[in-house]
């Protein structure tokens, strides 16, 4: 009797997960493979010549992969110092005031990246804010996304303040959800509070911030949008980060089968990234 | 010893100095934030020569004829891509539930070989790691020979890729939190399995359901890779996309450009007070995927 529910069950579960996997196989399965064959054949035969571009002709492919590098490590960085000190700042405050500032805080993280492309296109052209601002500073007038020693700061600044509050909610949950009674026992022991925060808060909210560094990791590989708008990659491939150039491979120059090689390069390195940290941090800290 | 003499005045002080600070601190992070958009609906609202001025003017004699501008069909049909986004995120979102709720609840009631949900999830986790810009390219071929290019069909298929994972996670999650005391007692009372999860679970997870369709309206609503490579014209088009196509085409017409971003900014704001205490729950539930 309980057997026989049991296989029923199954049979029930296989038919509730079916549409999901095969709509799943559809949209993954079937288009990787189809890039896979996109990216390794050349009018049916192997074609082997496209790795000899890509590793020794092909300069802008490293000068995007080492962008792409310093553009995901800089951003993240700063947006989980950033995250966490609005967090620790927004702490422990309730109330309707707090709800509200928290939902304004959050603003950034829910507009489209093509939208604050242009927020912050409006806010760096010459006579935007920024400069303004800056030039009340005696700082001058300067192009920031026109200027190749600037554009890779100014995109990585413009990351920095959309995605902080996703860091920021993220933390915020974790603080939230902590035990008490480590703190309090340190706070009567006499701790200070950099103490406290150094030795007690940081330590329980490490799964938090991994957790939280791992979703922005993956998330930065595939920033495309906003440099789409504000650079489109410039000036002089400053701002050519691999999502950028496989898309002006694959749909500027209309070479399909190198666009292909490079999206998998892209999805190889996140994928890489993702296992590798999956196996050594988070199943250490979490 | 110090610290027990002076009874308390210097820690009093350093305590509502600290106060003082955080507050100010809290206002900065608020203009630090906010500045930059009202900025976007100020400039979307302005003259050409008034957003030139410096210092900038702060009140202005507000004008809507960029709005207007912008539907009629002057730089894109700036209304037929508002239709299609909102018709695409309705389809997207519902088709996503449609489909991973069954799939959140089998996986939730182990109702499945632990050995196919460990495959099941680990594909949900690897489809969401993969860069939309990346999956565009094959789809591109792939809706070409199958006609779905340039079709909002073809656009809720696409977006599946980034919306399903989420609702399968989500949801998984939101059916874990319910008892499971309360499956079997309906299982003792003659329901089966589905009729539990029609009558029981889903009625208790419904504001689960609901924070996890929005949150899913607001990813499609903001996507540009997969909209930018799998729509051409109007038939299809969607509003990021018309953006982007502004932007290249008329890099110097600010305030026009400034009533898209804002047209495609307050929808998204309205979202947002929508779940707003349901926020923080919803991206702690990224923890537990």
């Amino acid at each position: 009797m309980v057997a026989s529910r049991e296989k029923g069950s199954q049979r029930t579960g296989i038919l509730l997960l079916l549409p999901a996997g095969i709509l799943i196989s559809a949209l993954m399965v079937y288009p990787v493979g189809h890039m896979v064959g996109m990216a390794a054949l050349q009018d049916g035969k192997f074609a082997a010549s496209r790795w000899g571009i890509l590793l020794y002709r092909d300069g802008v492919f490293w000068k995007a992969l080492w962008n792409t590098l310093i553009f995901v490590v800089t951003s993240v960085t700063g947006e989980m110092i950033a995250g966490l000190l609005f967090a620790l700042l927004l702490w422990e405050r309730q109330g309707a005031l707090a709800n509200t500032i928290r939902g304004i805080i959050l603003l950034p993280s829910m507009l489209s990246p093509a939208v604050v492309g242009i927020v912050w296109l409006l806010l760096f052209y010459p006579f935007g804010l920024v400069n303004w601002g800056a030039t009340l500073l005696g700082i001058g007038r300067l192009q920031y996304l026109a200027d190749s020693r600037l554009a890779m700061a100014s995109i990585v600044f413009v990351d920095i303040w959309q995605w902080t509050p996703f860091v920021f909610i993220f933390i915020l949950a974790g603080l939230t959800g902590m035990p008490v009674e480590p703190r309090e026992a340190a706070r009567v022991d006499g701790a200070s509070a950099w103490q406290l925060f150094w030795h007690i808060t940081l330590p329980l909210l490490r799964p938090t911030l991994a957790v939280a560094l791992m979703f922005r990791v993956i998330d930065a590989f595939r920033a495309f949008d906003k440099i789409l708008i504000m650079t489109n990659g410039g000036p002089a491939e400053a701002t050519t980060i691999l999502s950028i150039y496989l898309y002006k491979v694959s749909f500027h120059y209309q070479n399909w089968g190198y666009g292909a090689l490079l999206a998998l390069i892209l999805i190889a390195v996140t994928l890489v990234f993702q296992w590798t940290y999956d196996t050594f941090v988070i199943r250490k800290v979490a | 010893m110090d610290r027990v003499a002076g009874p308390g005045f210097t820690r009093r002080w350093r305590r509502s100095f600290l106060w003082g600070l955080g507050r100010i601190a809290i206002v900065l992070v608020l203009l630090y934030t906010l500045i930059p958009i009202l900025w976007v609906v100020a400039i979307s609202f302005r003259n050409p020569v008034q957003t030139m001025t410096i210092p900038p003017e702060i009140l202005v004699q507000p004008t809507f004829r960029h709005y207007q501008a912008l539907f009629s069909g002057v730089w894109g049909d700036f209304t037929a891509y508002y239709i299609n986004t909102i018709i695409v995120c309705a389809l997207a979102v519902l088709l996503s539930l449609a489909v991973g709720m069954p799939a959140a609840f089998g996986l939730s009631r182990d109702m499945v070989h632990r050995r196919w949900s460990t495959i099941f999830l680990g594909a949900m986790t690897i489809i969401y790691a993969i860069p939309p810009i990346s999956l565009a390219i094959p789809f591109y071929d792939i809706f070409s020979d199958l006609g779905l290019f340039d079709t909002k069909t073809g656009l809720v298929l696409a977006y599946q890729s980034r919306v399903l994972p989420f609702v399968v996670w989500m949801m998984k999650t939101f059916f874990d939190e319910i008892p499971r005391e309360l499956d079997d007692a309906g299982m003792v009372d003659g329901l089966t399995r589905v009729q539990v999860a029609r009558r029981i679970v889903l009625p208790l997870s419904a504001p689960g359901a609901f924070a996890t369709a929005v949150f899913c309206l607001i990813l499609v609503w903001n996507d540009l890779p997969l909209a930018l490579v799998l729509t051409d014209t109007p038939r299809a088009k969607t509003l990021t996309v018309g953006i982007v196509s502004f932007v290249q085409e008329n890099v110097t017409l600010w305030n026009p450009m400034s009533a898209a971003a804002v047209v495609a900014l307050v929808p998204i704001v309205f979202f947002v007070l929508l779940i707003q205490r349901r926020l923080v729950q919803g991206f702690g539930t990224g923890l537990k995927g």
